[in-house]
């Protein structure tokens, strides 16, 4: 069997894998016992949790299944020389989050920033940036289980096949798609929006697209899962949000503000052009990692 | 570097088992230990997973969580003593990385116990309160912040802690922590018998448990959330301060080594 044909094969097997294995308890889950119920709280954790861990475990079993071995599992930490990606992936998230909610204020001035200043107290907005620093690396042992497939795996597989820029487009929006059974409960941008909830899902994978790109990016130059797994850990915990936290005090609308379709593509023009800058990046001819040069 | 990884995990296997299995002990012992001289018409593990969403339930767990925290300290204490011979660190000098690549593989293994042991309590606590809630249909108060909190606190006392096992040796060291820790409790024990409560020693009971609720639920203001929040990132800082720190011991330490 060509390579091509052999990469192809691992790759459909991968996504069968991570598909079912979070697709089916996810929709059994929203039916039988309700959203809310199963994600919000720990009132099911022990079909919740595995879940999470669906990717990596597709990435184990279809190496097993197709006898290809476990070699190239990108989990060595390699910090020598790579510091600076580590930097990234731990202060890019926040940057990005406070730039767009920057640039959602300049189009759309939903808050006024002199009622912001008033309410915004140093403590408040010190203990919060220092908050998602401190802890957003900590959770990257939950979102280890998504990189380790989609980064480690998908990504070596399909570019291959489709190229660098083919890998970071269609990548995505499956990245994007496999979030669809959370989607539609409302998890990432909630029910209440025009077009729901097809609109949900098409923002759902533009948003996977650049991210992926950054992640892809991180996971390239230092040939390890673990700075893609940190940036995906502080943007869930908080970094991705920061922005509005920041703005509003950690009070307010901070939880319940969900800007609209057009407001979401404004808020995250700062990820997209930080998503284009990564394909750039992975697309320039002396891209190669430092240890594919050793 | 692979090959000293390799060592220092193949010598402290163990370590890194109990690492995962020590918060199945911490996170469901309060459970059993409730079930303990009930006498009620329902069953006493029904009884006590009642218990537990209670105040009685909260320092049983709080309790456990500092057991498990003094078993994982005396298991990590191993990490640094193993390797406490001068022809073992007279050879480590030797080798390509040196001692410098020792010390940061064994900070490393360090590191990495820490990290399981939260990955493990955290998992536990999310199986425990399921377990609570579908027999109770209570919610039990989660202790993921105060396990977060607990492993940069590990990271924090033993940055303080392993350059002195490096420059005194294991045995010295200890010796010089119990101290520490006599006096720490001498002057809380004055605090406590002579010093202003808030209202009696209730008042102040009542304060802590406040204290620790705020803690959990992320309520705490003020100074005090700035200080919390800044805490992991110091904690970090101070680690890796700490393996600088002991790079500059090593040799200084090794000298007085037994053979």
């Amino acid at each position: 069997m060509s390579n091509k044909k052999l990469c192809a094969k691992r790759l459909v097997i991968f996504l069968l894998l991570a598909f079912g294995l979070a697709w089916i308890p996810w929709i059994i889950m929203n039916k039988v016992c309700g959203y809310e119920e199963w994600f919000s709280t720990n009132h099911y954790a022990l079909f919740a949790i595995p879940t999470l861990y669906a990717p990596a475990l597709a990435n184990l079993l279809t190496r097993w299944i197709t006898k290809e071995g476990f070699s190239d599992m990108k989990l060595h930490l390699r910090l020598k020389g790579n510091l600076k990606y580590y930097l990234a992936a731990w202060l890019t998230v926040p940057v990005i989050s406070v730039l767009g909610t920057v640039v959602f204020n300049c189009v759309y001035g939903h808050w006024d920033l002199a009622e912001v200043a008033e309410r915004l107290t140093f403590e408040k907005g010190l203990a919060a940036v220092l908050y998602v620093l401190g802890i957003g690396p900590l959770v990257a042992f939950n979102t280890f289980g998504e990189e380790f497939g989609w980064r480690a795996y998908m990504n070596q597989k399909m570019e291959p096949l489709l190229g660098t820029a083919g890998t970071v487009i269609v990548g995505g929006i499956l990245w994007g798609i496999w979030h669809a059974p959370l989607t539609v409960e409302g998890h990432n941008f909630g029910k209440d929006y025009p077009g729901y909830p097809y609109v949900g899902f098409l923002l759902m994978m533009l948003f996977c697209t650049a991210f992926g790109a950054f992640l892809m990016w991180l996971t390239r130059r230092t040939d390890s899962v673990y700075p893609a797994a940190i940036a995906h850990a502080v943007n869930n915990s908080g970094g991705g949000m920061l922005g509005t936290i920041l703005l509003l005090n950690g009070v307010g609308d901070a939880e319940t503000f969900r800007p609209d379709f057009a407001g979401s593509i404004v808020m995250d023009i700062p990820l997209f052009l930080a998503g284009a800058l990564a394909l750039f990046l992975l697309l320039r001819k002396n891209n190669v990692s430092p240890t594919d040069s050793e | 570097m692979t090959g000293l990884l390799f060592k220092e995990l193949r010598q402290h296997r163990l370590i890194l088992l109990a690492a995962v299995l020590i918060p199945v002990f911490v996170v469901f012992f309060p459970l059993l230990s409730l079930t303990a001289g009930l006498n009620t018409y329902e069953h006493p593990l029904i009884e006590a997973a009642k218990q537990l969403s209670e105040t009685g339930g909260l320092i049983t767990r709080l309790f456990m969580t500092f057991v498990g925290m003094i078993l994982l300290a005396v298991l990590t204490s191993t990490i640094f003593s193993a390797d406490e011979s001068k022809k073992w660190a007279y050879f480590t000098a030797s080798h390509p990385k040196g001692y410098r690549g020792q010390l940061y593989m064994k900070y490393a293994v360090l590191f990495m116990v820490f990290g399981l042991y939260f990955v493990s309590l955290y998992y536990m606590d999310s199986l425990l309160q399921m377990l609570v809630f579908h027999v109770t249909g209570k919610d039990m108060l989660p202790f993921s912040e105060i396990y977060m909190l607990l492993f940069f606190l590990q990271l924090f006392l033993n940055a303080w802690n392993i350059p002195f096992m490096i420059r005194f040796g294991v045995k010295n060291s200890a010796f010089a922590r119990v101290i520490a820790i006599l006096v720490l409790a001498f002057l809380v024990l004055v605090y406590l018998l002579f010093g202003p409560l808030p209202g009696g020693m209730n008042g102040y009971i009542n304060l802590t448990f406040g204290f620790v609720e705020k803690l959990m639920k992320g309520e705490l203001t003020g100074i005090i959330s700035v200080i919390i929040a800044a805490f992991p990132l110091a904690a970090v800082g101070l680690y890796l301060l700490s393996y600088r720190i002991s790079c500059k011991l090593f040799m200084k330490g090794a000298a007085d080594y037994v053979k």
